[in-house]
């Protein structure tokens, strides 16, 4: 329902009102508050002609209530509210390829680690499997290491995680501890291969070495930090073998 | 009032797309913040001090700084967006382990000829292209160098269509000198690695 008084009404108080996207709004109110109270006097037997006069009336000065509105639709804080709003929107949609991408990587590891550490026949028959359950700090790593298992042909295996900090600024690169870091309780220097699965954030690694005689006692995993490389990033597990054998009712 | 409101709260969730957009692309504000971020990916450092931060055509940037009583820490840096930092695909990255009693680099991106005299400050140094390493190609380069005080030195627009590695130079390469030579400001050879040959 439409009347020229009305559109006259707003159209006089929408000129002080200098923020202009709020004009939408602002009609809408007003067309509202009209409509009401001209269904109000209607009801109570007031003639249609008068009764849309009557309700601009009661509506007071448009001049005086749009400077008050005016006031209430401040420009800057209008448009400030805009543009941080299309900022949100823009960056919003940004954030989802990225957002994604490290989602499909979470999932990836998250699938990798599901199946375990992959038993291998490669070596012949287990002799014995240790549990380690030590854990160090590396930056923005943690590596966890889980087992050091013994086979026939007297190659051991090293099983151990990787777990990439998710919100830790560093750079993100792997991390695959080296050979010459595994040794035997005499100092002997592992050599052999590896393998690893899972995905960027977590990871589990396998490494074989061979060279250590299958009686060892003890197997000691040492970073020692150089002159710059991992310097003041040392670690030393000892892993004891002694009575494994004997367990395994060797 | 309202709106007040409402831009805080849209301010506040900017604050937290733009964290994660930054975080989930490996972005930094600065060149040599991720210069610290990726020391301590690489399980190095901090290098004690940041000896140079440029950043070169089509957004290309390289930081440099002393690590160790050997070495420099470089890496190579990719402008993103503009204003913030990733680090640049394929570039060099990493310990530069220069060894007594020096050694001088070039890159390519930056157009920065850059090197450490241990035990000295070179005013000039000397360069001697090589295609393999075996001898050195003559003539020789001949720069001037601006020196820190602390034994580092560089020359920016070094190139400048010299063709200082010529095999290159339609290439982003990063270059280390076999053969150069240092000098100080009275002339005096600080090093000269030609006698390794």
């Amino acid at each position: 329902m439409r009347f020229k008084e009305w559109d006259d009404y707003i159209d006089c108080l929408l000129r002080q009102v200098k923020f202009r996207p709020d004009h939408d709004d602002i009609r809408a109110e007003y067309e509202e508050h009209l409509e009401d109270l001209y269904g109000e006097l209607v009801s109570c037997g007031v003639p249609e002609d008068e009764a849309a006069k009557d309700a601009v009336r009661s509506m007071g000065d448009p001049v005086e209530a749009g400077k008050l509105l005016n006031s209430v639709h401040n420009a800057f804080l209008g448009w400030l509210e805009r543009l941080l709003r299309w900022a949100m929107a823009l960056l919003i949609v940004l954030s989802v390829i990225p957002l994604l991408s490290v989602a499909l990587a979470g999932g990836e590891s998250l699938i990798g680690m599901a199946g375990g550490y992959r038993d291998t026949q490669e070596h012949g028959a287990l002799v014995y499997s240790v549990p380690v359950g030590e854990s160090v700090a590396l930056d923005n790593h943690t590596i966890s290491f889980d087992e050091v298992r013994l086979y026939e042909d007297g190659v051991f295996e090293l099983r151990y995680r990787d777990r990439l900090h998710l919100f830790d600024r560093a750079v993100k690169w792997s991390y695959d501890l080296g050979f010459s870091e595994v040794r035997d309780g005499n100092g002997n220097t592992a050599k052999g291969g590896s393998g690893s699965g899972g995905g960027s954030f977590l990871s589990r690694h396998q490494q074989y070495f061979e060279g250590f005689s299958p009686d060892i006692r003890k197997l000691v995993i040492e970073r020692r930090g150089s002159e710059y490389a991992y310097k003041g990033r040392d670690f030393r597990i000892e892993i004891d073998l002694s009575g494994a054998k004997e367990a395994a009712g060797l | 009032m309202r709106k007040l409101k409402k831009s805080a709260v849209w301010l506040a969730v900017i604050a937290v797309c733009a964290a994660l957009i930054l975080w989930s692309m490996q972005l930094y504000l600065t060149q040599t913040g991720l210069h610290r971020a990726n020391e301590r990916g690489l399980h190095y450092g901090p290098s004690e001090e940041i000896l140079l931060a440029r950043t070169g055509e089509r957004g290309h940037g390289i930081v440099v700084s002393k690590c160790g009583d050997e070495g420099l820490s470089v890496t190579e840096t990719m402008r993103r967006f503009g204003l913030l930092y990733h680090l640049d695909d394929g570039g060099i990255t990493g310990y530069l382990p220069c060894g007594a009693p020096a050694a001088v680099f070039y890159n390519s991106s930056c157009d920065l000829l850059f090197g450490i005299v241990f035990g000295g400050d070179a005013a000039s140094v000397r360069l001697y292209y090589s295609t393999d390493g075996s001898a050195p190609a003559d003539p020789p380069l001949f720069y001037d160098v601006v020196p820190d005080g602390n034994g580092f030195f560089f020359v920016e627009d070094a190139a400048l269509g010299l063709g200082l590695v010529p095999d290159h130079a339609q290439d982003r390469y990063f270059y280390w000198y076999p053969y150069a030579e240092a000098f100080a400001s009275d002339g005096t050879l600080l090093f000269t690695s030609r006698d390794a040959r």
